[in-house]
């Protein structure tokens, strides 16, 4: 008696568990069918990194080469010098990731925690600077940086980032401002200076939105052509959209090397971005226990 | 009193919030404000870069109006602004909630989602030439086939080009569904259980609980979306190049154009370097955006009143 | 541990940062000359070939190559010359041209004493090109054909002789290229489809027509031109057969790969020829075909010519090295140089050269390039590539009008001549009234 009763709970439960989110499932259903549709275009450039040129140029498509050129990694890792470029790109990315991260997160903490005069004219302002786009200001600020002295080397990519970037900082002052008041009020009763509460309280707080915030940096970086375009000089300085950049032309007998670079590339960026979920789940886990 | 009125100033919000923003402060004065006012100022002036500056008033915002390319993008630009916005709030949020538990295969699905993020503007063209070409050998079309279904000159089309752009706006979905992942997992699991414990549906606790909790973000990606849409130009440039007709134009007769991508063509890549014009062109996005941007701002203050209530 | 493991990588990526910087910004030598050109990783070597025999006769002087890459090339000279850290001497082409056409970056090299021996020696047709005024901003070092490339595939076991195709001395008319394509078809049962892009169609409108109906000289469009409307009949003809596909389709898109000569390996199904020039060839025979080139084409009745686009030498300004630069030009643009020159890039522009390369059949010279048929230095079109609108509007103007014209089979076929007539009025008009653009 006991034992069909709750069996038959239980099943109602169930049965009101999948009335309740079947439209869950179907809308799971089309997300894989979108994820399918993803993962045809990267299949097909990753196969094309050892295709030779007249595979690639073949259509229809071939989709396995039949004559794998596994000498293309080799060729491009080594006698391209593709490893160089991959580390100037990551130095590149780092260095923009540390500084806008952090100065975003700074100001971001200013324009949600403090009700100062013009805070809200500023702020405008500075989401009026990103409805401007910015190939607009390239020319003038190229210029700017030419008088200063800047150009021919990385300075102009990496010191704006150490004044923030606008919509890094308008990504954490949304987050923060959903963060309640009441540990700061603690901590200030306890006599914590604003920097403290900034340092010890908020920013631990925020650590899932400060990993994306850096995963976006990274990926802006990483995928620039234009600022390493207009302002390196020096081909060993290059990144990896500028060296990818080389690969091309018609006289190229090996079409596949192209899409070997960028395989080549998309693996540290899977790196980082897997590592960002990573830290994502555990800063979760972290900012849940505060 | 000295020292209190002292104290006072160093304690006060004022001071305070300024310092915070000093670093963006200090960035704007000296690497923004510049740029921004010397390109205000090319829009008016007929300058190629190298030769002379010469001043012409409104001819280039004339000029530009009159062009009937200026009229292809401007249509397109703003059916992608809007159609995109919707897409990536609407598809952000609901991918982010239902892959939000870390289940292995809901770890796997958002990483393939957010792979297309990863991609370098060069990849993304060469990525899509074989899946549109117009050709019967075009991927799409191959699939068509098997249907039965008539094969499409998909991005050769001037009218419909757009519409190919517009469904393309998925390939950026990965950012939004980040977002709002982190979002979502931000939101206090008790509110949720008390929901529950309430009888709430999914639905209801979705919609009810969850997204006005998230609010500021959504706030957030719309006006990111927006912009990013009114300045959709990665995307308009990769699909043209891709379609192979991006030498003399923006894809067939500029089907493909945006205004981005038209403000690239006139200061960048095309034969010349107009400044003074691309410049225009960017004012006049500037002020599409500021205009889009008024009716956000409305609709946010008229949901505050519905979430208040 | 954490704490500290990140500290570390901080420390180590600012480190990194600080060597990058410190490793920048080297000087250049002064005995080295820096010459600027578009070039891949694959074709630097011929370049420094060729550099290396001005080092031989010039010793102490030492040239070291810029080749940025092959599709940024334009515009990263752009930012190079704004900074003023542009090479010592820098190659530029019909294309990237625009920006400087009013500019006062580069020298006059007319006012250079050593240049005007070389400078008479270039073709007459290219030293037109190039001019600010009286100002000469860049003198020609090569010119760039476009002939028709076809897969000796199609031909096997035609009726129709490809040697004998290959080695006339003149170029075709469109209705002999009609009959051609359309017999090869016919014989294998397939479609076969010719390919160019617009500013080598408006080519055909103009100076092969004589009185041309777009003049770019002039920046003028004649919607009266009798010749110039007979070539765009021809034009409309060709297309028309079936056997050839007009414009849309451009065949320069290098930055995407996607060269519309991929569509040349179609499996089995379409083989397409194509109106192209030495980066396209190249791109077919990598492809594993067999390629052959054919002379170009005129409109009917029209002269022979050759359509040619150009590749100039200019020296910036801003240039700290310019003797060592006007030396260089002087040995580039001499007869042996420019010979050699042939060997692996263009034509060359030193009309002496040019005679001795394109005169005879000589081995050396690659034939896919060249051919056996010469077109005299007389009769070369310099081709100023049309503005970017012009273009699109000629594109678009062309496309209507070859969906307005009554569409046929392959093979023979029946034209309304009136509709056909007034189409062609249509595209005229539509011309016009993109003339402002021109």
């Amino acid at each position: 008696m006991e034992q069909t009763k709750s069996s038959s709970l239980r099943r109602e439960r169930v049965l009101s568990h999948i009335a309740d989110c079947w439209w869950l499932w179907i809308l799971k259903a089309v997300i894989v069918l979108l994820v399918l549709c993803i993962i045809v275009p990267f299949f097909w450039m990753i196969t094309s990194s050892v295709k030779t040129t007249q595979e690639y140029l073949t259509s229809p498509i071939v989709w396995f080469s039949r004559d794998p050129q596994w000498s293309n990694y080799a060729e491009v890792m080594v006698d391209l010098q593709f490893y160089r470029y991959i580390i100037n790109s990551l130095i590149l990315a780092a260095l923009s990731v540390l500084l806008s991260v952090f100065s975003s997160a700074f100001v971001a903490f200013g324009f949600s925690r403090f009700n100062f005069k013009g805070s809200s004219v500023w702020f405008g302002i500075m989401i009026a600077t990103m409805m401007l786009p910015g190939q607009v200001t390239v020319v003038p600020q190229f210029l700017l940086f030419k008088e200063i002295g800047w150009t021919k080397n990385f300075l102009p990519l990496v010191v704006p980032q150490i004044c923030g970037a606008a919509g890094n900082v308008l990504l954490i002052t949304q987050f923060m401002k959903g963060i309640p008041h009441e540990i700061d009020d603690a901590a200030k009763v306890d006599g914590a200076g604003s920097l403290t509460i900034f340092l010890r309280i908020m920013l631990p707080q925020i650590v899932p939105i400060l990993i994306v915030t850096g995963l976006f940096t990274f990926l802006g970086s990483w995928k620039d052509s234009f600022g390493p375009l207009i302002y390196l000089r020096d081909e060993s300085l290059y990144t990896v959209p500028l060296a990818l950049m080389t690969f091309i032309s018609p006289e190229n007998p090996n079409r596949g090397i192209l899409f070997t670079g960028l395989t080549i590339a998309l693996v540290p960026t899977i790196i980082v971005y897997v590592l960002g979920q990573k830290y994502l789940e555990n800063g979760i886990v972290i900012a849940d226990l505060k | 009193m000295n020292t209190n009125r002292c104290k006072k100033i160093l304690q006060s919000e004022n001071l305070k919030g300024y310092l915070f923003i000093l670093p963006w402060l200090i960035g704007f004065f000296v690497f923004t404000i510049y740029p921004i006012v010397m390109s205000f100022t090319m829009s008016f002036f007929d300058w190629d870069l190298f030769g002379e500056r010469t001043f012409i008033g409104f001819g280039n915002y004339v000029e530009i109006f009159s062009n009937e390319i200026f009229h292809i993008c401007l249509s397109n630009t703003l059916l992608y602004a809007f159609f995109s916005t919707l897409i990536s709030v609407l598809f952000g949020i609901l991918t982010a909630y239902i892959l939000l538990s870390a289940s292995w295969l809901n770890l796997a699905l958002r990483t393939i989602i957010y792979l297309p993020s990863l991609v370098i503007g060069i990849a993304f063209s060469m990525m899509m030439a074989p899946i549109f070409d117009a050709s019967e050998f075009g991927l799409i079309n191959q699939f068509f086939k098997l249907f039965g279904w008539e094969t499409q000159t998909w991005l050769s089309e001037p009218g419909k080009a757009v519409w190919v752009l517009i469904f393309m706006s998925l390939w950026g979905l990965g950012g939004p569904m980040i977002i709002f992942t982190a979002a979502f997992k931000n939101i206090d699991n008790s509110v949720i259980e008390a929901a529950k414990i309430d009888g709430a549906s999914r639905f209801m606790t979705l919609v009810k609980i969850n997204l006005p909790i998230i609010f500021p973000i959504i706030v957030y990606q719309l006006f990111m979306s927006l912009i990013g849409g009114v300045q959709v130009f990665d995307l308009a440039l990769g699909l043209a190049t891709a379609s192979g007709t991006a030498t003399h134009g923006m894809g067939n007769q500029n089907a493909l154009g945006t205004l981005a991508y038209y403000l690239y063509r006139t200061g960048f890549g095309g034969a010349d370097a107009a400044m003074g014009k691309a410049s225009a062109i960017g004012w006049i996005i500037f002020f599409i955006t500021a205009v889009f941007s008024v009716f956000i701002l409305i609709f946010i203050k008229k949901s505050k009143y519905y979430t208040k209530n | 541990m954490k704490k500290l493991l990140s500290l570390l990588m901080s420390a180590a990526m600012l480190a990194g940062g600080a060597s990058v910087f410190a490793g920048c910004g080297r000087d250049v030598p002064d005995n080295v000359l820096v010459v600027s050109r578009w070039a891949s990783v694959y074709e630097r070597s011929a370049f420094e070939e060729w550099g290396k025999l001005f080092e031989a006769e010039n010793p102490g002087i030492e040239i070291q190559w810029n080749f940025n890459d092959y599709s940024n090339y334009f515009t990263k000279l752009r930012y190079d010359l704004l900074d003023d850290a542009a090479a010592d001497v820098v190659f530029l082409s019909t294309w990237g041209w625009g920006p400087y056409r009013d500019s006062n970056v580069f020298v006059d090299l007319d006012s250079v004493d050593s240049l005007k021996d070389v400078i008479a020696g270039v073709n007459e047709g290219a030293n037109k090109q190039f001019m600010k005024g009286e100002e000469r901003l860049g003198v020609s070092v090569g010119i760039t054909t476009r002939r028709i490339a076809v897969d000796t595939a199609t031909f096997e076991g035609s009726a129709y002789d490809l040697s004998e195709l290959q080695t006339r001395t003149s170029c075709f008319e469109p209705e002999e290229m009609i009959s051609i394509l359309g017999g090869v078809a016919q014989e294998n049962g397939k479609k076969y489809a010719l390919k160019m892009d617009s500013s080598e169609a408006a080519f055909l409108l103009t100076a092969s027509a004589g009185a041309p109906i777009v003049n770019n000289a002039t920046k003028t469009v004649d919607v009266d031109c009798e010749a110039g409307k007979a070539a765009v009949r021809d034009l409309v003809l060709l297309f028309q057969s079936g056997y050839v596909v007009p414009f849309g389709q451009d065949t320069n898109s290098s930055a995407s790969g996607t060269f519309d000569e991929a569509m040349l390996v179609q499996g089995e199904q379409t083989v397409l020829t194509s109106y192209t020039g030495p980066w396209g060839f190249s791109t077919l025979q990598n492809a594993g075909k067999d390629i052959v080139t054919l002379p170009a084409f005129k409109a009917t009745g029209g002269e022979d010519t050759m359509l040619v686009t150009y590749n100039n030498l200019c020296v910036p300004k801003a240039s700290e090295k310019k003797d060592m630069a006007y030396k260089f030009i002087e040995w580039a643009l001499s007869y042996e140089a420019q010979v050699e020159f042939a060997k692996f890039s263009d034509l060359p522009s030193n009309t002496q050269a040019y005679e001795y390369v394109t005169g005879g059949t000589s081995e050396e010279f690659p034939t896919d390039l060249f051919g056996s048929f010469a077109v005299g230095s007389d009769n070369l079109y310099y081709m100023d590539g049309m503005t970017d609108e012009f273009a699109s509007a000629f594109s678009a103007a062309m496309s209507n009008l070859l969906n307005e014209s009554y569409k046929t089979g392959v093979g023979y076929y029946d034209v309304d001549e009136a509709k056909l007539d007034a189409a062609i009025d249509r595209f005229c008009a539509a011309l016009k009234d993109a003339e402002d653009k021109l």
